[in-house]
């Protein structure tokens, strides 16, 4: 009976039930060898779970709190890497981001929110868009490795938010705990949920999410993003821009990952705590990996990660266990996730020549790219 | 500027690149094989850890610094599996495999310390230091050569034996060639399997020992995500350096300088913010890395391979 249904469904429906069921199991794998390790350490092997059952059932506000940064962050991941743009600094534009938006507020706070909010909202878009176009140029005018350069740009702004937190932007009296001043009411997000930090932010991000989901598979922009990011030489003999192209990707990378401290910023903690990310950048790797960078299952996984972080820190406070057994699990959904993608790899290959044994490895993998190019 | 620049900031620039040069002298190896490799802050990271573990259990600094290396070693062997066995994309491995090193090293600090944050033994001592006859009575050359702990000789001494290991022996050529050509290497009758697995674990072994080097020598302390960038400044000293160690040694004695100097400001109220301070080495090594990718980008000529 079921397999009778199973073999009526279109492939359409079929293949992202299949492939939410590989990712679920995944996580399941990545759970249990973390837990593990928790139990050896002796404290309760069902911690994760506990954790992301208080994260939804107990907590949810909690965990949409979390989802926000983490779809957008997914998002920035995914754009970057459909493009073939390694941004591993998401977290620098982030808190470049944050600091405009800061700044700006702070700065003009004498201008009516009408002005102020969109300006405000704007600066800090522009700042993340600029700190990734910095990685960008450094790669299509110098060649320079933007992996690296988007890493150690992110390391310039980690200090450099904590030098402008300790001078320049350093609050008058705000408390023990070191931040900016607190911003202007006006520019404040509105909630969605009454007590809690979920703002119209969440639904910008679900809207974005659904935006860059017709932009890469429905537009001609969206198109080349792929093309560049899949091939490079196919693309240039397509007549694309290669170098425009990749640049365009960064932009919207950075851009949203400025959002990211937009929101953060203006959503929930209307000031600027020093160093308050926490690693939301590097999440967005994950988040976008476990939805296979489609902007549309980066919305579920950006969920679950929410969760899982929410519920990690209501664990900490009641139990103790440290919260970064979260970052164990995505470390390995991470790691698994990269053999996976091979796999794949090799399965079409097999299917393709199945005579061909691994000699000139690096070309068949070329070939399979380029038959991914000219699909997409 | 007199007071700024003289032998002691060279003695702290010899310091304080140390465990930068180990593990880029660990990581250089398997990027000369082509195996992009830039989990050696993950390693280094685990490395800090288990030195400070290692020293709180026995109260011996050496057997901390072993504690150390051995534990990048075992660390790398997942990254190794990972990559070399089940082919996993090297760049998304190495994300994986840093964050687990926060992951693990943040988790542990609970239940094996029973704290968070951070953790100083309380026995912890000092290395003894390493005065060289006759050249400690030179001056200026005596004042930055002597008087260091073992490791920074060592250090040194690994970069020599990198480049001769790396040049002269067959087993460095090897490398070289599975870097280059991994299907003529096979024909010469060279496993690149066993190559790529020597590489990941010297790269391990030596980004431990440089990491428990950073938490035993010169922290004295464990601390969450103590590494803080060093094993990506390694990393780009290696890009820099082509994978050639003494270019690569030279580069982390750039890095070194920013970083010395730095500290130096610090302490004399230069005006200048000690987070301000802390960007210099960063944005050096963006200026180092986009500065030697132009001279090959120029020297390649034809710009279709990178972009």
């Amino acid at each position: 009976m079921i397999k009778e249904i199973y073999s009526k469904l279109p492939a359409k429906i079929l293949d992202p039930i299949k492939s939410i069921l590989r990712q679920v199991l995944l996580i399941l794998l990545s759970i249990a060898i973390t837990s593990i390790l928790i139990w050896i350490m002796g404290y309760s092997p069902l911690a994760v779970f506990d954790g992301l059952s208080n994260g939804i059932t107990k907590d949810f506000p909690g965990t949409l709190r979390w989802t926000t940064p983490l779809i957008l962050s997914g998002l920035a991941i995914a754009v970057a890497f459909k493009t073939g743009a390694w941004n591993l600094g998401v977290d620098g534009q982030l808190y470049m981001g944050a600091l405009a938006a800061t700044a700006v507020s702070l700065g003009l706070s004498t201008l009516p929110g009408v002005l102020l909010f969109p300006i405000t909202v704007l600066a800090g878009i522009i700042a993340g868009m600029l700190w990734a176009l910095l990685a960008g140029i450094l790669r299509t005018q110098y060649g320079a490795n933007d992996l690296v350069s988007s890493l150690l740009l992110t390391y310039v702004a980690y200090h450099f938010s904590d030098y402008l937190i300790h001078g320049p932007l350093k609050s008058g009296a705000y408390g023990p705990a070191e931040s900016s001043n607190i911003i202007p009411e006006t520019v404040w997000l509105p909630k969605i949920i009454e007590g809690s930090s979920v703002t119209i932010g969440l639904i910008v991000a679900i809207v974005l999410a659904v935006v860059l989901y017709f932009l890469i598979f429905r537009t001609t922009l969206g198109y080349e993003l792929k093309v560049v990011g899949s091939n490079l030489w196919f693309s240039r003999y397509g007549g694309i821009k290669v170098k425009a192209v990749y640049l365009k990707g960064m932009a919207i990378s950075g851009a949203i990952s400025g959002l990211i401290g937009v929101i953060e910023i203006l959503g929930v903690h209307h000031r600027f705590p020093i160093r308050f990310s926490s690693g939301l950048g590097f999440d967005g790797i994950v988040v976008s990996l476990l939805a296979s960078n489609n902007p549309l299952g980066v919305i579920i996984s950006g969920l679950f990660f929410g969760a899982l972080r929410n519920g990690s820190y209501n664990i900490e406070r009641l139990t103790e266990i440290p919260r970064a057994m979260v970052i164990i699990v995505q470390a390995i959904i991470v790691l698994m996730v990269g053999m996976q993608v091979i796999i794949k790899f090799k399965k079409q290959k097999k299917d393709k020549q199945s005579s061909n044994d691994d000699q000139s490895k690096e070309t068949e993998e070329l070939n399979t790219f380029n038959t991914n190019g000219s699909e997409g | 500027m007199s007071g700024i620049i003289d032998a002691d900031l060279f003695a702290a620039l010899l310091r304080i690149s140390t465990p930068v040069l180990l593990v880029a002298m660990g990581g250089l190896f398997s990027m000369r094989a082509k195996l992009f490799n830039f989990s050696i802050e993950g390693y280094m990271l685990v490395g800090c850890f288990f030195s400070i573990l290692v020293v709180d259990k026995t109260g011996n600094l050496w057997f901390g610094l072993l504690g150390g290396a051995f534990a990048g070693l075992i660390f790398s062997i997942v990254y190794g599996f990972a990559v070399i066995h089940l082919k996993a994309n090297a760049i998304i491995a190495s994300v994986g495999m840093n964050l687990l090193g926060v992951g693990l090293t943040t988790f542990l600090l609970r239940p094996i310390f029973n704290t968070s944050g951070a953790y100083r033994p309380p026995n912890m001592e000092a290395f003894p230091v390493v005065n060289i006859p006759i050249i400690k009575d030179i001056p200026f050359i005596g004042d930055v050569i002597s008087g260091h702990t073992p490791l920074v000789y060592f250090g040194l001494l690994l970069v020599i034996v990198c480049q001769l290991l790396m040049y002269k022996t067959p087993l460095g050529l090897a490398i070289q060639s599975v870097g280059d050509n991994p299907e003529a290497a096979r024909t010469a009758g060279i496993n690149p399997k066993k190559i790529l697995w020597l590489t990941v674990l010297w790269g391990g072994f030596f980004s431990g020992l440089g990491g428990a080097h950073l938490a035993t020598g010169y922290v004295t302390a464990f601390s969450q995500e103590m590494t803080a960038g060093r094993g990506f400044t390694a990393f780009t000293a290696i890009v820099f350096g082509a994978e050639n160690p003494f270019l690569t040694f030279l580069a982390t004695l750039v890095f070194g300088f920013a970083d010395a100097l730095g500290i130096r400001l610090e302490i004399q109220g230069f005006g200048l913010h000690p987070s301000l301070i802390k960007t210099f080495p960063f944005i050096l090594a963006v200026l180092v890395l986009t500065i030697s990718s132009a001279i090959r980008m120029r020297k390649m000529k034809s710009a279709k391979q990178i972009l």
